[in-house]
């Protein structure tokens, strides 16, 4: 099985990159090929502290755990690793004389969030694939211009503000792996998979229950350039709200090499 | 629609906040810790709004000038009333304000040991203002004074989210009566809305706290009433925010709070996303 996979991302308009709080993986243009293909997005939510790394830390432990796609085998990855990055970044702010201050301790304490969508392609024995997601991140399949699958969120009014999502901080997951969304299919040659976070999700969806085909309007944009200025226009338009942005398109190779 | 700005630091939004510190401040308040004046109340409620909106629009790198903030105390004379540093200023940006509290004190609260006990931490308790008990209410003076700040500030300011007055009092006016003037202050707007005008009423008056009520009936006397008739209702989306944390706010509730916590109206602002696990 062999996948094109190409990325596009970007800032809340009025942020730097370094503000950027979605994540993504893999993390560059390309083709990948093998019998067990993993990709992920994520999205740390605005108002957790360091919801950036800990989403980055999410993609990673999704894309990198083998033969498992199931909420707890995830967290035991990602809790160790978030616990290693945070002694490490709390570390180098003493070291550089700028240690956490007072309005830094509450959203310290409190921990990150994000959203995670992850989708595993497989081939062989036992082809098909399989989604786990929490949050308001999505993953749309198409196939032969037609709408397959929308997950975790098919309805354009289920998008708010207040998403429940993973916590860094173990004590706020409670009630997590209930809310966990786990989706499976097939999938043919030539299929598109699209992963994106949820200001992009909301307007993809929108357009689909108005009988449009939105993934015909990210066809178009075949740059990171054309894709700025689309987006610019649909946020100039109140189409889709400021927000970071994060689209990951997946192609399934027609001819299997 | 009204009041969906986004708040952001090309175009932040204003909070100014009007403190009474008449001398009837002085007097007890409410019914619980008979030694709390009124005065004690203003300053830990002041001293805690600041701190979560602060807070509110802190990340790891800094705090984010999401919003400019003022406040004007109204007792013996009416005018700025920052302390320290930040002494004489009208509109000082968030992260000033983060940066220069007068002190910070140590305090310490009950928090889950995660066995299901409670055990104290020692939390940072910064403080910007202490307890002022001395002279007149001029109240009107103080709504005066916001509402030239608050047109300069729409002036530069002209689509923001439309500024946010908190009047921290016990509703005793001396000056003659308010409403007129709150009236004029609510009519300023920017091009997402009309200036919002919140109460939080402070009184030795033995009656139940209420939060966001959405009528008058039930309120404890004519400075209640007074302070709830001043008081704007809650834009739709906060009392959709409200609502999820759980408060009881029916249509028409207002920003009016009798004897109880306000700091709550902090967690009603937008500026991103709030994960529903994040309380």
């Amino acid at each position: 099985m062999q996948v094109h996979a190409r990325v596009f991302w970007l800032p809340k308009t009025g942020n730097t990159a370094e503000e950027y709080e979605d994540a993504f993986y893999p993390n560059r243009d390309g083709d990948y090929g093998g019998t067990q293909l993993r990709f992920a997005v994520a999205d740390g939510a605005s108002e957790g502290m360091l919801s950036g790394q800990w989403a980055q830390i999410l993609v990673r432990a999704y894309c990198r755990a083998i033969n498992t796609s199931q909420m707890p085998d995830l967290l035991a990855r990602a809790l160790p690793s978030w616990r290693d990055w945070k002694q490490h970044y709390l570390d180098l702010r003493e070291r550089q004389g700028r240690p956490v201050m007072w309005f830094e301790e509450p959203g310290l304490e409190k921990g990150a969030f994000s959203t995670l969508l992850g989708l595993t392609l497989r081939d062989g024995d036992d082809p098909g694939w399989n989604a786990t997601a929490l949050g308001d991140s999505c993953m749309f399949q198409v196939r032969a211009g037609a709408l397959v699958t929308a997950m975790p969120i098919d309805d354009a009014e289920a998008f708010g503000s207040r998403p429940f999502l993973i916590a860094s901080n173990p004590a706020r997951n409670n009630g997590l792996l209930e809310r966990v969304h786990y989706a499976t299919g097939d999938w043919q040659p030539g299929d598109r998979f699209y992963l994106m976070t949820d200001a992009l999700a909301h307007w993809f969806v929108r357009e689909c229950e108005a009988g449009a085909t939105p993934w015909t309007a990210i066809l178009a944009a075949e740059d990171p350039d054309a894709f700025d200025a689309w987006t610019a226009t649909l946020k100039r338009e109140h189409q889709i709200r400021n927000d970071d942005i994060t689209l990951l398109c997946l192609e399934v190779a027609e001819d299997v090499p | 629609m009204a009041y969906q700005a986004e708040i952001s630091r090309s175009n932040p939004s204003c909070f100014l906040f009007l403190i009474d510190q008449s001398a009837s401040m002085a007097d007890p308040f409410g019914t619980g810790d008979a030694k709390k004046k009124k005065a004690d109340g203003v300053a830990d409620a002041i001293n805690r709004l600041l701190q979560n909106l602060v807070i509110k629009c802190a990340k790891a790198e800094g705090v984010r000038d999401y919003y400019h903030v003022g406040v004007i105390g109204y007792g013996k004379d009416v005018g700025p009333a920052f302390s320290g540093p930040l002494a004489g200023k009208t509109l000082v940006p968030i992260s000033e304000v983060a940066e220069m509290p007068a002190r910070i004190e140590e305090r310490t609260k009950k928090v889950d040991d995660g066995a299901g006990g409670l055990v104290d931490q020692t939390v940072k308790f910064p403080v910007w203002f202490d307890p002022v008990a001395n002279g007149g209410t001029p109240m009107s003076q103080a709504l005066m004074r916001a509402t030239s700040v608050i047109r300069g500030w729409l002036t530069d300011h002209p689509d923001c989210f439309p500024p946010i007055i908190i009047n921290i009092s016990d509703g005793e006016a001396t000056d003659g009566s308010p409403s007129a003037l709150a009236d004029a202050l609510k009519k300023l707007s920017s091009s997402d809305g009309g200036v919002l005008v919140f109460n939080l009423h402070l009184s030795s008056t033995d009656a139940s706290p209420i939060q966001f009520p959405a009528h008058e009936e039930g309120l404890a006397d004519k400075h209640a009433k007074l302070l709830y008739a001043m008081s704007s209702p809650l834009p739709d989306y906060m009392r959709t925010i409200a609502a999820q944390e759980g408060f009881n706010v029916d249509e028409g509730a207002r920003g009016f709070v009798f004897n109880a916590d306000i700091v709550s109206v902090i967690q009603f602002l937008d500026i991103g996303t709030r994960p529903s696990n994040l309380r």
